[in-house]
């Protein structure tokens, strides 16, 4: 066969497929959207064995957000969003995660800071930051049992999450029952037939939800765009994993992402989400996440601000004036500062998160 | 309304926008457009909204649309490419006017020639 002919043959079949449909070209069985080679894979998988071996952990084996003392302030949101992570990459060690989730809800439904925390009534006992962390707990875990005991809490409590505030941190916003319409449907929730419902009243979180479907997706790119960088633009590209991992797929979703990735483009976790795996990430994650606790010169552990408890959470800028250092090179993430003090690179880390961005990166490079 | 294309449009753009480009790129891409046609369709269609909002919401998402659908012309190829910006900009154009009928006529046309339909 002459490559002329060759090439009519070939350009008649595409188009006959084309014409048909698109769907039925042959679907690969898992989207990848960049490769990672065998070496780093491997690589990967033994600095989270690492990770594994010195990330903090409370007595009771949850995690503390610090090694000097069993911290959880913000362990639902961390647990929740590992426990996803963890869940898609397929290794069983997330489900510890999960269970310090779980163990955050007390039996009336209400849902806690940490496992450590449940039941302990003071201000601020639950945040929008922790619902992400259940919320992904619920599309890990698919439990819908826990799911309707919260609800139930949380309208008997007027639609927010915690009894006494210091600001509205614990109202569910539109944007944010945009999240649950996304996370219900995933629990198999038949939304629109709750919302034709006339037995279920017009505030109830069913209703809600579907009241924010369509406003907080429109609503992402812009909030990509005026979040302050650190743990505000966090919580954005958070609620899209979650939405994503849940099945939403659109182009709101990647335009709001790749602007928070060049809004920061030394945070490695927004690069991976913005742009998927790549051999270069591998190399900045692996330096950004040690395999040994990072420890003062003389051995002590370090404290808060040298100290961090989830680095892609970090205003580097504020991180930076915090140690008294400029934070400029866009590179900062994995080759910060000059450190005076003898501060290693990464000493702002502190496992957990490291474990979360090789999940996300093993999980990605899946074939 | 979208002309249906023809056999030999349909061949240019399988010319232009299949070779090279790998089915990982080709499959993630056509996730998101089914995606994005699913939330058009379901802004234009969903009763629970004002037509004052459903135009909001259009007029806010349409320049997104706009913008990946360039950024991702290498992958389309530049006929579809084209094509789905004049599908764009004509939907602005309705929205615009105020014709949202026509806005969603256009999108379940556009929806039906790439098959994302089921």
């Amino acid at each position: 066969m002459s490559a002329y002919s060759l090439f009519l043959r070939s350009t008649a079949a595409l188009a006959l497929v084309l014409f048909f449909s698109c769907d039925m070209l042959p679907e690969p069985e898992e989207i990848r959207t960049g490769l990672i080679g065998s070496e780093s894979l491997s690589a990967l998988q033994r600095r989270r064995d690492e990770l594994y071996a010195w990330a903090p952990r409370c007595e009771d084996g949850t995690m503390s957000e610090r090694p000097t003392e069993c911290v959880q302030a913000d362990a639902t949101k961390m647990n929740g969003l590992i426990c996803l992570a963890g869940t898609l990459a397929g290794d069983s060690r997330a489900e510890n995660y999960c269970e310090a989730v779980r163990r955050s809800q007390t039996p009336d439904g209400r849902w806690w800071r940490g496992p450590s925390l449940a039941g302990i009534e003071v201000e601020d006992s639950f945040s929008r930051d922790m619902m992400l962390g259940v919320l992904a707990y619920m599309v890990a875990k698919k439990d819908k049992a826990a799911f309707e005991r919260w609800v139930a809490w949380i309208y008997s409590n007027g639609n927010r999450m915690c009894k006494e505030s210091s600001n509205n941190r614990c109202d569910i916003t539109a944007t944010s029952w945009g999240l649950w319409f996304v996370v219900m449907e995933s629990l198999g929730y038949d939304v629109e037939a709750l919302y034709q419902d006339p037995n279920i009243p017009s505030d109830h979180p069913y209703k809600k939800a579907r009241d924010g479907r369509y406003s907080s997706v429109v609503a992402l790119p812009g909030k990509a765009s005026s979040a302050p960088i650190g743990f505000e633009l966090e919580l954005v590209t958070e609620g899209i994993f979650i939405r994503q991992s849940a099945g939403e797929s659109n182009s709101v979703l990647q335009q709001a992402l790749e602007t928070a990735s060049s809004r920061q483009p030394e945070n490695l976790y927004f690069e991976l989400l913005a742009k998927g795996p790549s051999e270069s990430l591998v190399t900045r994650t692996l330096k950004a996440c040690p395999a040994k606790m990072p420890r003062n010169p003389d051995g002590t552990l370090l404290v808060f601000p040298q100290w961090y408890s989830w680095l892609w959470q970090m205003d580097t800028a504020h991180w930076a004036d915090l140690n008294g250092v400029t934070a400029s090179t866009p590179q900062w993430f994995t080759q910060p500062i000059a450190n005076d003090d003898g501060w290693p690179p990464w000493s702002h880390v502190n496992g957990h998160d490291c474990i979360y961005l090789i999940d996300h990166l093993l999980h990605r490079a899946k074939d | 309304m979208l002309n249906r294309p023809s056999i030999a449009h349909l061949l240019l753009v399988g010319l232009i926008s299949f070779p090279g480009f790998s089915a990982e790129a080709k499959s993630t891409h056509r996730e998101r457009v089914r995606g994005d046609l699913a939330l058009l369709e379901g802004i234009l269609s969903d009763s629970a909204l004002s037509d004052s909002k459903r135009s909001q919401y259009l007029r806010e998402l349409i320049p997104t649309y706009r913008a990946q659908i360039r950024k991702n012309s290498k992958t389309l190829g530049s006929d579809t490419t084209a094509m789905a910006i004049a599908v764009i900009d004509a939907t602005e154009a309705d929205v615009r006017k105020g014709d949202l009928r026509t806005a969603r006529a256009r999108i379940l046309a556009w929806k039906t020639y790439l098959g994302a339909s089921k």
